[in-house]
């Protein structure tokens, strides 16, 4: 059985398309892929906050209450509020004005990054994120039947932290009726598939301080997502380190003690959620929300822990290209 | 001395030198009890029998708890099934993107070209890895 490997350049990240046998009524993986592409382009094109000419942009300098908006912006906005509902406000997608007085005003696709080593010395004390007290996400409203997004003027919204889900489920759906797919938008992965299940796809986690391979998961469904501070941080003119990660208490990057969280969920969304939500709540309100689904906390100082149901050590495990022989007498 | 015999006469001679002898009966007489040590002696030899049988009965391929010989040489050849288990992992190392590594070189992705590749249809179906990382 043949599968088409797509990859390619899109929301300041690269994307990787696996695409099986086609079921009835699917299309030839190689026309999928390209229905995905387009996709992803226009996802990118509506929703970028990098973007001026985006929908997103329009939104959020329109000064009117409600605003008519697309399909695509009211499904990328419920997204983002169902983050924040599920995170607790810890995933807050209002925090635009905060996120640009940090000094990511713009999008930081290959800039180079700033040491990370030398950030976690120069970090101030850990200490895990809080919601805003204002909780401005909350005054956000989207109407579906008028086609409608309600806010108080001024109120700016942000799709970066449910983005690269969203969009992987969104292509997830355009496959379903594949064989086995994969869909990774910038380590945001979702795989489906009837096949999947019991030919599960191999994904590594990457040690967001060496590199290396730190766990290796094995996933037939469902999605993984890994937040991290290592890839978007930079060195501000007064020689602090910042990155894109915010507390949204104090609008400033957050230092929680944790520098990488992979998680585990249903979807690619609910697993960006989490994965975002583990890594601001830091070291033990984050085993809390991956206890159920599972997933890994990195700490500061490298060490990788294991969380919820990958704690669990099988009971027997075969080593890497084990080979045996097995002889039963009958 | 009378008619009787020499034991009799000695049984006499006992009787009439030993006032505790003449005293004793079967009944009342005194058992004689071994001690400790040769009790000890005695169980730790009977097991040290015991063992070295069944170990020797083993050996030789009886078995008391499965009866009958259980020499596999005499019966008839089994079937053998064989299973081998053979796990290939093959990694393809994606092609990373810009952003994504602190090494890696900074690129423009003005224009981003597409990579696409099938896997053979002869070949095995082998799972691609695929790498999770912050972005």
């Amino acid at each position: 059985m043949s599968e088409h490997d797509v990859t390619f350049e899109a929301m300041g990240s690269h994307v990787r398309l696996l695409i099986g046998e086609p079921g009835p009524g699917a299309l030839p993986p190689p026309a999928a892929a390209e229905r995905a592409r387009k996709f992803i382009g226009e996802f990118e094109q509506a929703l970028s906050r990098f973007r001026e000419d985006s929908e997103l942009c329009a939104l959020n300098a329109d000064p009117r209450r409600e605003v008519p908006a697309s399909g695509l912006l009211r499904e990328a906005v419920k997204a983002g509020l169902r983050a924040a509902q599920q995170s607790g406000g810890l995933v807050d997608p209002t925090l635009v004005g905060e996120i640009e007085a940090a000094g990511y005003r713009g999008s930081r696709a290959g800039a180079p990054a700033a040491p990370i080593g030398a950030a976690l010395e120069d970090a101030p004390l850990r200490r895990p994120a809080a919601p805003h007290p204002d909780a401005r996400w909350r005054r956000v409203r989207v109407d579906d039947v008028r086609g409608t997004i309600i806010r108080p003027p001024g109120i700016r919204f942000d799709t970066g932290g449910a983005g690269k889900g969203l969009a992987a489920d969104f292509v997830a759906k355009q496959l379903r009726r594949h064989a086995r797919f994969l869909v990774d938008c910038g380590g945001d992965i979702r795989i489906g598939g009837e096949q999947a299940v019991s030919w599960p796809y191999e994904v590594q986690v990457e040690h967001p301080l060496s590199g290396e391979r730190a766990h290796v998961l094995h996933l037939g469904s469902g999605g993984v997502a890994t937040s991290g501070i290592n890839v978007r941080i930079w060195r501000e003119p007064d020689g602090s380190y910042a990155h894109h990660l915010l507390d949204p208490a104090t609008g400033k990057p957050a230092w929680t003690g944790l520098v990488g969280v992979t998680a585990l969920g249903k979807t690619a969304l609910e697993a960006e959620t989490r994965s975002k939500a583990a890594l601001l709540a830091g070291p033990e309100g984050g085993r809390e929300l991956l206890a159920r689904r599972g997933g890994l906390l990195v700490h500061d100082h490298g060490r990788v822990e294991l969380v919820g149901p990958l704690s669990v050590r099988p009971r027997i495990k075969l080593a890497e290209n084990f080979e045996s022989t097995a002889r039963v007498a009958a | 001395m009378a008619g009787g015999t020499i034991a009799e006469d000695t049984m006499t001679e006992q009787k009439v030198s030993s006032p505790e002898a003449a005293a004793r009966s079967p009944l009342t007489a005194r058992r004689h009890r071994p001690g400790p040590s040769a009790v000890i002696a005695a169980s730790a030899a009977t097991f040290a029998m015991l063992f070295g049988f069944l170990t020797y009965q083993l050996r030789s391929g009886h078995d008391p708890a499965i009866g009958g010989s259980a020499n596999a040489a005499s019966t008839a050849p089994s079937k053998v099934l064989v299973r081998r288990v053979i796990r290939r992992r093959v990694v393809t190392t994606v092609v990373p993107a810009a952003s994504s590594a602190a090494t890696s070189t900074a690129s423009s992705s003005s224009s981003s070209p597409v990579v696409t590749s099938s896997a053979p249809t002869t070949a095995a179906p082998v799972p691609a890895p695929v790498t999770t990382s912050a972005s």
